[in-house]
């Protein structure tokens, strides 16, 4: 028994009218020369017709395209093949794919308009007592109903499904979605998608329907989005501009800052080929937001959430460097003074407490451990010979005249990029005994230089005093603290502009003690979030643009994060269909065939007869005219 | 010989010749004896001598025994003149091979036989008119002249058989074999002018020449049917019903053709297709009525 998902498929039997026509109705005649026609002209009076239809004769091509006709319409039709001739599903789930590809619009709507129709069509189609769910795939999957049999409830959930800009995730969606309805009466599954999925899905148990929406479109994207402060005045940015489509694109690429623009290049990019474009342009020395996009005059881009990105530009690269030691003309303080790229701010250690400090500044203390005095202060420290038994979850020994030989470094730790410690003595030092520190450098007694575990902040701990060895007369030295003031500097950037993840849960460290964050989304709306130990967990963004997030006690401060789609999978709107497979489950079910299965059978079953029909009638008339 | 016959033709035809038997006496002098009264060694009857009679003919043994003067009379002999239409109408370009190249072995074929075995044959030809002629060519020395006069002819545009048969006729003064090779696509008074020449004593074979498709038409549906002799066009719906009606004209008209020739001691015979010389020759000598077919090769159907 046969069972049909879309019956009006049958319309397409209505061709056989005209197919019909064709037959009785007189082509134009074919001209062939005869030795005389002297012997058919009798015959010309009996046949010489005027009307233009002839008699209908019921040729066995005529009966076999009408064949072709009926097998075409049944695959059409969806037929559905099971045990028993598989029953409507009294439990339906009904999985959408909500990610960012599904708002790319056509002449017929939305992808995620097309599937909400189809949607709600399926639950027309539930018998009786069936009930439904429904589940939207985005990053992550979301049960928007649980099992409901009230069809107003499900046909709002449906309503107010939207679109998010996220990496769609539909092989877990359409698993979540399986396992649940496994165990109710017979169950199914229906994905609407638009095919972007490229991998093999697997479902236990559940029969599967996946239907298409929509159709494939051309799609001009941003992949990569990139910028650098060349100087205090100008950045760089660099984009990377995809074309997802079958013919050039020729657009133009902006550079805003509050709707005006910094900087504009006009670009062409072939048909399935990939740009790179540069653009300097000029901006100030603090922090900004960059809003990156494509615009096109001529040609349509079905997706223009992929075609724009925000980038956030750093502070200029003179970073904030605050020296806290009794002595400022010591080996680190000669150091310091030597980077023009710093802005330098020397203090003594009982004034780091009291002096307002920028939040994102580096500290340097010499002979103190921050976190005893203000352990607020800053974004990143550098401690040499702390005082104290403890310094960043560190527990201090104090080694007295005995000359340390450095035994081992970590050779791949940016801050020890190009230096060595060979022939470098240490005299008096404070040995860490680690707990959550990482040693960066090595004695045979303990760790002369570690890292400290402050999740929030960057603390390297130098335990001995430099003016009591003889690195400072090294190369090494000087090398050393350009290493870790470049490590500050990129730790300072990455926390402004560091591009997040669409679709994934952020984690942005904040300075210690900040408790209570205001998040500012893209469209505007505000929440309030707490954070926990210089760490901020903010819930996925559904949307690109900037997310901004500011406190104010203990101090001031804020962080904007750019949230951009960048996806080359949501890019490419070229459609695909899903490839689903149906396994037995534990307690043996038979999964029933897919309507996309019974749609091939027939189909390849129509192109035989098609084959046949040409062999048959077109061959041999060619051959016997 | 000529182009027109090949090797192998030309001895399986000096096999055939052998078997001929000409009935046909045409009154020239021949290698034939004759029912009529003649100079040959052969002895007829006794007359009584009349006034006038040549005395060399007086049979003196008689006269001695009888007293009576008598004349001694002997047979003639004869020969046979074979008369060969050839139909030049452009009807006959149609086929593969064209009918008409066709039409010209059978004729040499049987030329040959007649000219080989020391009678005369003529080549007539014409298409909307009977053609110039020559004088009848006669014995193996006429071969060539006849081989000549037939590869010279060519095909000329619109046929009246008819007419070219009347004055075939009128111009022949003695009896003869009268082959006509010819489609007998014809509106005109085919046979009366066939049984025409069976009133003056004239033995008529008729050749129907066609090409394959012609025999066994297998075309279907609609078609515009063009005349290769006139250029006129006849649009036409074929279907199974009007090949079985063009099939039994075709027949009509063969027998027809077959009845007025047999009142000559003549044959009527079908060549469709390409058949060889020998082929027909053969037909001819065995009477039978059913056509000389020969399969066509496959690539050379008519589309």
């Amino acid at each position: 028994v046969l069972h049909f998902s879309h019956p009006w498929g049958f319309a397409l039997l209505g061709l056989a009218a005209p197919l019909i026509v064709l037959y009785i109705l007189k082509i134009r005649k074919q001209r062939i020369t005869v030795g005389s026609t002297w012997l058919w002209q009798l015959r010309e009076r009996d046949l010489l017709a005027r009307d233009p239809f002839r008699k209908f004769i019921a040729e066995r091509s005529l009966l076999l395209q009408l064949l072709v006709l009926l097998v075409l319409a049944t695959a059409l039709a969806g037929p559905r093949l099971g045990d028993g001739g598989s029953p409507p599903p009294k439990t339906l789930a009904i999985v959408i794919d909500v990610s960012a590809s599904m708002s790319a619009t056509s002449s017929a709507g939305s992808r995620l308009e097309l599937a909400k129709a189809r949607a709600k069509r399926a639950l027309e189609e539930l018998p009786p007592g069936g009930q439904a769910m429904l589940v939207s795939a985005g990053a992550t999957p979301r049960f928007l109903t649980g099992l409901e049999m009230n069809p107003l409830r499900l046909g709002a959930a449906i309503d107010a499904l939207q679109g998010v800009d996220e990496i769609g995730d539909l092989p877990a969606a359409v698993g979540a979605a399986a396992e649940r309805i496994r165990r109710e009466p017979v169950p199914r599954l229906l994905v609407l998608s638009d095919g972007q999925t490229r991998e093999n899905i697997r479902v236990s148990g559940v029969e599967v329907d996946n239907e298409l929406v929509g159709e494939p479109a051309n799609n001009v994207t941003l992949r990569a989005v990139d910028l650098n402060r060349t100087n205090d005045r100008r950045v760089e940015v660099f984009c990377v501009v995809e074309h997802h489509g079958n013919a050039d694109f020729e657009g133009a690429l902006t550079v805003q800052r509050n709707d005006r623009v910094l900087g504009l290049r006009t670009f062409r990019v072939a048909a399935g080929k990939q740009e790179t474009l540069t653009l300097s342009i000029e901006t100030p020395a603090e922090e900004a937001t960059l809003k990156v996009a494509i615009t096109s005059e001529g040609q349509r881009d079905a997706l223009p959430q992929d075609s724009v990105a925000y980038v956030q530009v750093p502070r200029a690269r003179k970073m904030t460097v605050v020296h806290a030691s009794a002595n400022h003309a010591s080996w680190v303080g000669r150091a310091l003074l030597a980077d023009t790229n710093v802005d330098l701010q020397q203090l003594s250690p009982e004034q780091l407490s009291r002096v307002n400090i920028e939040p994102d500044a580096f500290v340097v203390t010499e002979g103190i451990c921050p976190e005893q005095h203000a352990a607020s202060i800053g974004m990143d420290w550098l401690v040499f010979a702390p005082a104290g038994e403890t310094c960043a979850d560190a527990r201090l020994t104090r080694e007295k005249g005995h000359i340390q030989t450095v035994t081992s470094w970590e050779l791949t730790d940016p801050r020890l990029r190009f230096i060595t410690f060979d022939d470098v003595h240490i005299g008096e030092t404070a040995l860490g005994t680690l707990s959550g520190a990482r040693a960066l450098v090595r004695s045979s007694k303990g760790a002369l230089i570690f890292q400290g575990g402050d999740p929030s902040r960057t603390v390297t701990v130098v335990g001995f005093d430099p003016a009591k060895s003889d690195w400072p007369l090294r190369a090494s030295f000087v090398i050393f603290m350009r290493n870790v003031t470049e490590y500050a500097r990129t730790h300072r950037e990455r926390l402004t502009s560091g591009a997040q993840a669409i679709g994934e849960p952020m984690r942005i460290p904040l300075p210690q003690n900040v408790t209570a964050v205001t998040s500012t989304l893209p469209d505007g709306t505000t929440q309030t979030l707490r954070a926990e130990g210089g760490l901020l967990l903010a819930p996925a963004p559904a949307k690109i643009g900037i997310y901004t997030y500011r406190w104010t006690t203990p101090l001031q401060g804020y962080v904007a994060v750019p949230v951009n789609l960048l996806s080359e999978r949501e890019a490419d709107l070229s459609q695909a269909p899903l490839s689903v497979t149906v396994e037995r489950d534990a307690q043996g079910r038979v999964p029933a065939r897919t309507a996309s299965r019974a749609n091939l059978l027939f189909a390849a079953l129509g192109l035989l007869l098609v084959l046949l029909e040409t062999s048959l009638f077109v061959h041999r008339r060619r051959a016997k005219p | 010989v000529s182009a027109l016959l090949s090797a192998q033709w030309l001895a399986e035809l000096e096999a055939l010749r052998k078997r001929l038997r000409f009935d046909i006496r045409s009154r020239g002098g021949g290698n034939h004896l004759s029912k009529r009264k003649g100079a040959s060694a052969e002895f007829l009857e006794h007359r009584a001598y009349a006034e006038g009679d040549d005395l060399r003919r007086l049979d003196w043994a008689v006269f001695a025994r009888t007293g009576e003067p008598s004349i001694k009379l002997f047979r003639a002999e004869e020969d046979t003149c074979m008369r060969i239409f050839l139909d030049t109408s452009a009807s006959l370009q149609f086929g593969t091979p064209p009918k008409f190249e066709v039409g010209r072995r059978i004729a040499a074929g049987i030329g040959y036989i007649a000219l080989a075995s020391s009678e005369r044959a003529q080549v007539l030809s014409g298409a909307d008119a009977l053609a110039p002629m020559t004088s009848a060519a006669r014995g193996r020395g006429g071969i060539a002249r006849f081989m000549r006069e037939l590869e010279g002819l060519s095909l000329k545009g619109r046929g009246d058989l008819s007419r070219c048969l009347q004055s075939a006729r009128k111009a022949a003064h003695e009896k003869s074999v009268f082959v006509v090779l010819s489609d007998f696509f014809d509106a005109g008074p085919v046979l009366d002018a066939l049984s025409a020449l069976s009133g003056e004593g004239h033995t008529v074979v008729a050749l129907q020449l066609l090409a394959h498709e012609e025999a066994h038409p297998t075309l279907h549906g609609d078609y515009t049917l063009v005349d290769s002799e006139s250029g006129d066009e006849l649009a036409l719906t074929i279907d199974d019903e009007s090949i079985d009606d063009y099939r039994r004209r075709l027949a009509a008209l063969f027998a027809n053709l077959q009845n007025v020739v047999r009142r000559t001691r003549g044959v009527a015979l079908q060549v469709v297709g390409d058949a060889s010389p020998p082929e027909v020759a053969l037909r001819v000598l065995s009477t039978e009525r059913h056509a000389v077919t020969a399969r066509a090769p496959e690539h050379e159907r008519v589309r």
